[in-house]
């Protein structure tokens, strides 16, 4: 088998991670230094030099703290150790900085360095109070604030921040006059006793830059205040290694056009410490191989910056041959990283995982004698044809859109949930493109009864519901942090909230009699008026998208939600094209490129981000068509590999970089109809038709103690996580020791019976049992065995439904891989 | 043991002195570690939050204990936590170093740094020597070696007087001084007689005599923030309450005549936000921020009860007509009336879903008024405590609200820089003027003709009630000399200033500086703001 081939080359290849985190040797070939001229305007504005020095081979080591700086005119500007330049007076100069043997000079500019520039409530002093944790959620930023002092959570909004720390309580917590006297430093110092402990250190820069403030007579917040606009990290991204450090500089945009330094207020975060953690100075350091991310967050702004540890360094990185665009994006990463994948799985297991992940349903034994006899190189991609023809594709993907949108009888009416249940369905029946599905969604009205689609409006009752399932379904954002404050990990402000929530304003919902009194239908319709009000300003907010053009018109004197849907559904909105295919990609693959699945942010990046923005861009050429975008996931052969970790990629735990097939539980449903499968027989379902498999039911209140044990999802949560595999002892007792399976394997009309009845030969009927459940054929040895319990057995048919039994209770059979 | 401890009682006999040698360490050295010097700052940073004195009404948090006085850290709680000279059998010492979890101290907290623990132990091994006490001024903050760089912030006063054409630099007058930022003024009143008007800011009361539009005294022997004064009905005291915010509460009597202070009523743990006197003098009662209200008879500065019915800081107090209850105002969304004689509460105001800040009783003691967070004024059947009309209010916030002795005038102070007037029977409002400040304090004179306001930009306005018209701004500063620097200033350009302000001041007209400084000459008369300060009509200034 070539594949196996392929996996013994790698292994000779990767060497074992052994890593000093010494500079490398000899001199650096030259030194990068960001940026690369500095502008100091104002007496308090500083630079953080970040100091990268370069070697002949290629590699970086930060030097920002190794370096020796000299300025040619310290009365301009010099830097301290650390690689900050301060001002001193007006001019031009240049500071040379030298280290590893490398020198490089950054002309440095300082103008208004002695100007008297009163220090700024919402562009300094709230950044500190963001920074050293004073305005929490767990401290003065709670609801009911700490100690009868409340701020706004991380800082949204400095005005009442501005009341509360100057005015309130007849001036409490300031004296201007006299500042070290005020609380509001006497605290966070612990010249007082403060509950939240020591936060400001006298004489460092925050407690002075505060003090400043202060004896600058509290200088208030304005209306016209500048706000960020856009946050820059450097260095965005860096291959380390484990004990190597990287200090981060953070620059922030601010709307009246000024740039400036904030690494010393930026607040930093590690995504995963066991990784790379982050001083609050935002200094990294490179602890254990894998990637990782540090947050970085400013002025209601988020960024990431990209931590990677290669696993291991491979000698010769074997060929590793690409279906698709998407084992060309992984391959590239997996070289970086140092992970080999594995060899390509076994036929039996593409088959079988194939069928789960595309119409949630096991081969027939037949299908897969079939497929193993055939003989055509391109037997897998016929399979992925075939499959995504199949009945079931309908049933499938109708329950996965409807646990995204939510379709359940208690809240929708039986009615509401046929109706709507249908519509999904004739919509994935006919393959109508994505876009065009959300549009219909977004822009539905009408009678719940008839017009499926509007019982989304049935799922929430207000503009602000609707508004938050928008984002989360069809664009995996969480905006509902930002009804009431700014969003602690991302951009989106209370005023994006009621721009979203404007598209809804004038959408209302009333009773109909036409079905009669106890069956009463709602109809959703259009009011001619209505919107969104800002609660902390009391304003009328217009509609306005996430990130949208505000000078664009988004007013519309029909319908709003059509400039919404225009906006969701456009090609260049790769916000909505990067959901579907993260969410489509995680459903396969087990775990998403951005994960969870409906948590996209900024500060939540995917493990392969080149791989996610090409996959919504082949999903936007394709015009959204689902099959295309399920046929490019099978048919690649990162899909295709096996589930066993190999040294290659043992390394990565969690397989988030793809290198193996991610073995997943399967589904509630899948259970269920794998087992009627398996045992030959058709659970009844109460108020459906004899024939109706779990796939097929319409909501989670069918009546099912089997997929209730097996995290089937109640549909009354707004969250991917609502469906869970996770294992229980509930799950083991039901199959082991319950009734249910018994009676099913027993069953008279059932797959034992049969083959009892027919006279199969044991050998046979043992085959026809493993295919039946494990989708494969036994090995010699399993079939040695199996052959001589049978036997051993009271009766054959005993024999029989015990090993069915076994199988059935086996983690093969219990898990797709 | 036992036969030990016999033979030195038998050996000592009556000689108690050396028994309390044996019995007692050896006196403490220089070099030993002293409660003020070195422990209480450890204590401060790691343990105080919780136990201390201010929080012994809250047993579930200080356990009963508190460390921030010596005398307390040796009573102990519950239990005893010092056995001086035996660190390992004090639970001071054992608490920090015990590794079961829910005994070691501070709870849920890194345990102390090694070197803290060694200096607690050696304190205790050394007898806990108090050291020297720091003066009640630095106990709480200490003063930085070199003082503060505040800026000197310009601070303008607009007049409505305009230089002539005819000069070099004509147009409007104003005069700048730099002195900025002012600290807010948080109290104003009135005395009896109409002619003092005493205002509060931190660290310092100004009582401007208004007929000579000077101040008269001024007290700087109070202890940091001032957040109200009330002259006694005789008007032989005033009462200062304020002190150190979240740390002690001071309350001073100064007789008025010669300005001696009387006495210091010592005891809240907190500012004190509100006093209030009996009718008869007798009495004075005290809301502070440590969430008691305290009765003193004002002779013997005893207390007389604490009322503690309040969840959250106490904001305002205010005394019957009678002198039979007082009612209180708190942040825990009520207010209170409480018995005088018992100090139990007799009914609370509720309903509220913000703040109360400020309370006042209507002379004929039937209704109570009372408001904050919620602006709009609500009046109270004192009686019944039920809600008789909630009307008016300024924007933002009321912090005070203040009636004439008539009740012919209710004043309310807004946090959106407005003053408003309010009829107390009908509750309408009458009138309101702009300050174009936050208005923290308000006082009503004894006549009910004008109001004053003190306002977060560090002035005292003084206002004519029936033309809603400004007679008066004042303001008062460090300085040199014993009144410091102050100025007392009539709309119409008139103005008072000490020697310190009116070297300073720059005046402009039209925006430019005034060339001819001599020009001026007709401003500078006393006689005009005093005039002008009594409501009554002054002619423009003729400037030639």
């Amino acid at each position: 088998m070539p594949s196996r081939a392929l996996f013994a080359v790698a292994l000779v290849a990767v060497c074992a991670p052994a890593f000093a985190a010494d500079m490398p040797p000899g001199p650096a070939k030259e030194l990068v230094v960001y940026p690369k001229e500095v502008k100091l305007s104002g007496p308090r504005d500083e630079q953080q030099l970040i100091v990268l020095g370069v070697w002949a081979d290629g590699r970086k080591w930060d030097l920002t703290r190794a370096a020796a700086y000299t300025s040619a005119g310290p009365a301009t500007a010099a830097a301290d150790r650390t690689g900050v330049v301060r001002p001193a007076g007006d001019g031009t100069t240049t500071i040379t900085v030298a280290a590893a043997g490398a020198t490089a000079a950054i002309p440095v500019t300082a103008e208004k360095a002695a100007a008297d520039v009163p220090v700024s409530f919402a562009r300094e002093i709230e950044p500190i109070l963001t920074k050293t944790g004073c305005n929490g959620g767990g401290c003065h930023g709670s609801q009911h604030g700490k100690g009868g002092f409340r701020l706004s959570l991380f800082a949204f909004d400095p005005a009442s921040d501005y009341a509360q720390i100057v005015q309130s309580n007849e001036g409490r917590r300031v004296v201007p006059n006299d500042p070290e006297r005020s609380i509001f430093l006497a605290k966070p110092a612990l010249v007082m006793e403060h509950g939240g402990g020591e936060r400001l250190k006298p004489g460092r820069r925050d407690y002075i830059r505060i003090k400043t403030w202060l004896e600058d007579g509290a200088p208030a917040p304005g209306a016209q205040d500048p706000y960020v606009t856009k946050m820059d990290v450097f260095p965005p991204a860096r291959v380390m290694v484990p004990g190597e450090q990287q200090q981060l500089a953070v620059t922030a945009t601010w709307s009246d056009g000024r740039r400036e330094d904030v690494t010393a207020v930026a607040q930093f975060d590690a995504l995963n410490d066991s990784v790379a953690g982050v001083t609050p100075g935002g200094l990294i350091t490179a602890k254990a191989t894998g990637g990782t991310h540090v947050m970085i967050r400013f002025g209601g702004q988020a960024e990431v910056s990209q931590v990677t540890l290669p696993f291991a360094r491979v000698a010769t990185y074997p060929a590793v041959p690409a279906n698709n665009f998407i084992d060309q994006k992984l391959i590239a990463q997996w070289k970086d990283l140092g992970l080999v994948p594995s060899p390509l799985c076994s036929d039996e297991a593409f088959l079988r995982r194939l069928s789960l992940d595309a119409i949630g349903t096991l081969p027939t034994p037949e299908e897969v004698r079939a497929f193993l006899a055939d003989t055509d190189p391109k037997k897998r991609e016929k399979a992925v044809d075939r499959v995504l023809d199949r009945g079931e594709f309908t049933d499938w993907w109708a329950l996965k859109w409807g646990d995204l949108l939510r379709i359940n009888r208690t809240a929708l009416q039986e009615k509401g949930m046929w109706s709507f249940h249908n519509w999904v369905r004739a919509q994935i029946r006919d393959g109508v493109p994505v876009d065009a599905f959300a549009r219909e969604i977004v822009t539905a009205e009408g009678s719940t009864f008839i017009d499926g689609p509007a019982n989304f409006y049935q799922i929430g009752r207000t503009s602000e519901d609707w508004a938050e399932t928008t984002a989360q379904v069809f664009l995996g954002i969480r905006i509902g942090c930002a009804k009431c404050h700014h969003h602690p990990f991302e951009k989106w402000s209370q005023d994006d909230y009621y721009g979203m929530t404007a598209f809804f304003s004038r959408l209302g919902t009333k009773n109909s009699q036409e079905f009669g009194l106890f069956g009463q239908e709602t109809v959703v319709f259009l009011r001619p008026a209505g919107e969104a009000t800002h609660p902390r300003k009391r304003v009328v907010v217009k509609p306005l998208p996430l990130d949208g053009n505000p000078a664009a018109a988004w007013e519309d004197e029909f319908d709003r939600r059509k400039k919404l849907a225009d906006w969701l559904t456009a090609p260049s909105n790769r916000m909505f094209s990067r959901n579907v295919v993260n969410r489509f990609w995680g459903y396969l693959m087990g775990r998403g490129l951005v994960e969870p699945l409906d948590d996209m942010r900024a500060t939540n990046p995917a493990s392969n981000p080149e791989l996610l923005d090409a996959l919504a861009a082949d999903f936007v050429k394709a015009k959204f068509d689902l099959k295309h975008l399920l046929r490019t996931i099978f048919t690649s052969r990162a899909y295709q590999l096996d589930a066993a970790q190999t040294p290659g990629n043992a390394a990565d735990g969690a397989n988030i970089h793809f290198t193996r097939y991610t073995v997943k539980r399967l589904t509630a449903e899948q259970t269920a109809d794998a087992i009627d499968l398996a045992t030959g027989t058709r659970e009844k379902y109460t108020g459906l038709p004899a024939g109706t498999r779990a796939i097929q039911l319409p909501d989670s209140e069918v009546k099912s103690y089997l997929m209730d044990t097996f995290g089937r999802p109640a549909r009354q949560v707004l969250c991917e996580c609502e469906r869970t595999t996770r294992p229980n002892i509930a799950q083991a007792m039901h199959l082991l020791n319950g009734d249910f399976l018994n009676k099913k394997i027993a069953d008279k009309t059932g797959r034992v019976e049969k083959l009892v009845t027919d006279k199969t030969p044991v050998p046979k009927a043992i085959e026809e049992l493993y295919l039946a459940t494990w989708s494969r054929r036994p090995s010699k040895d399993e079939l040695a065995k199996a052959e001589g319990w049978v036997k051993s057995a009271p009766t054959i048919r005993e024999g029989l439904q015990d090993l069915l039994w076994v199988l059935i209770n086996s983690r093969e059979f219990l898990f797709n891989r | 043991m036992r036969i030990a401890s016999d033979l030195i009682r038998f050996l000592c006999g009556p000689l108690c002195l050396l028994c309390v040698f044996v019995v007692n360490p050896a006196p403490a050295r220089a070099a030993d570690p002293t409660y003020w010097g070195d422990v209480r700052p450890v204590l401060r940073k790691h343990c105080t939050v919780c136990h201390s004195e201010r929080k012994l009404s809250e047993p579930d948090v200080s356990a009963g204990l508190a460390l921030d006085q010596p005398d307390l850290v040796r009573k102990g709680g519950k239990v005893p936590v010092l056995v001086p000279g035996k660190p390992d059998e004090s639970l001071i010492v054992t608490l920090l170093t015990s590794k079961d979890k829910k005994r070691a101290m501070p709870l849920d907290a890194d345990p102390l740094p090694a070197a803290d623990v060694a200096t607690i132990r050696k304190w205790v091994a050394a007898g806990t020597p108090e050291g020297t006490r720091p003066k009640d001024d630095d106990a709480t903050i200490a003063r930085p070696a070199t003082p503060a760089k505040v800026r000197k912030l310009d601070v303008t006063f607009a007049t409505k007087a305009a230089l002539p054409k005819t000069v070099a630099t004509p147009g409007p007058l104003d005069v700048t001084l730099p002195v900025g930022p002012l600290p807010p003024v948080a109290a104003v009143a009135f005395s009896p007689d109409g002619r003092q008007l005493a205002t509060g800011t931190y660290g310092r009361v100004t009582v401007w005599d208004l007929d000579a539009a000077k101040p008269a005294k001024v007290l700087t022997n109070v202890l940091g923030a001032v957040n109200d004064l009330k002259f006694s009905p005789d008007g032989t005291l005033l009462a200062v309450a304020g002190g150190q915010p979240s740390a002690r509460g001071d309350l001073r009597l100064f007789d008025t005549r010669d300005w001696k202070l009387v006495a210091s009523l010592g005891g809240h743990l907190d500012t004190v936000s509100g006093v209030s006197w009996s009718p008869d003098g007798t009495r004075i009662v005290s809301a502070s921020f440590d969430k008691t209200v305290r009765l003193w008879d004002a002779k013997t500065a005893g207390v007389l009860h604490t009322f503690t019915g309040h969840s959250d800081f106490v904001y305002a107090v205010a005394f019957s007509p009678k002198g039979d209850w007082y009612a209180t105002a708190s942040k825990d969304r009520t207010g209170r009336v409480v018995d005088a004689a018992t100090g139990k509460g007799l009914v609370t105001f509720s309903g509220m879903e913000q703040e109360v800040l400020t309370v006042a009783v209507r002379p004929d003691g039937q209704q109570v008024v009372t408001s904050g967070y919620e602006t709009q004024l609500s009046w109270w059947d004192a009686k019944t405590a039920e809600r008789v009309r909630r009307a008016g209010g300024p924007g933002g916030a009321t912090h005070e609200v203040a009636l004439d002795p008539k009740g012919t005038l209710a004043a309310a102070a807004g946090g959106d820089g407005t003053i408003r007037l309010y009829k107390p029977e009908a509750g309408d409002q009458t009138k309101a003027v702009i300050t174009g400040s936050p208005v923290f304090a308000v006082a009503v004179d004894p006549a009910g003709k004008r109001v004053a306001g003190g306002g977060a930009d560090g002035t005292v306005k003084l206002w004519d009630v029936a033309g809603a018209r400004l007679l008066a701004t004042f303001w008062s500063g460090a300085g040199t000399g014993e009144q410091g620097d102050w100025l007392a200033f009539a709309p119409e350009g008139y103005y008072s200033a000490s020697d310190g302000v009116a070297a300073k001041a720059a005046w402009r007209a039209g925006g430019k500086p005034v060339a001819d400084l001599k020009l001026l000459a007709p401003l500078k008369n006393a006689g005009g703001v005093a005039k002008a300060a009594r409501g009554e009509k002054v002619p423009e200034p003729v400037f030639r």
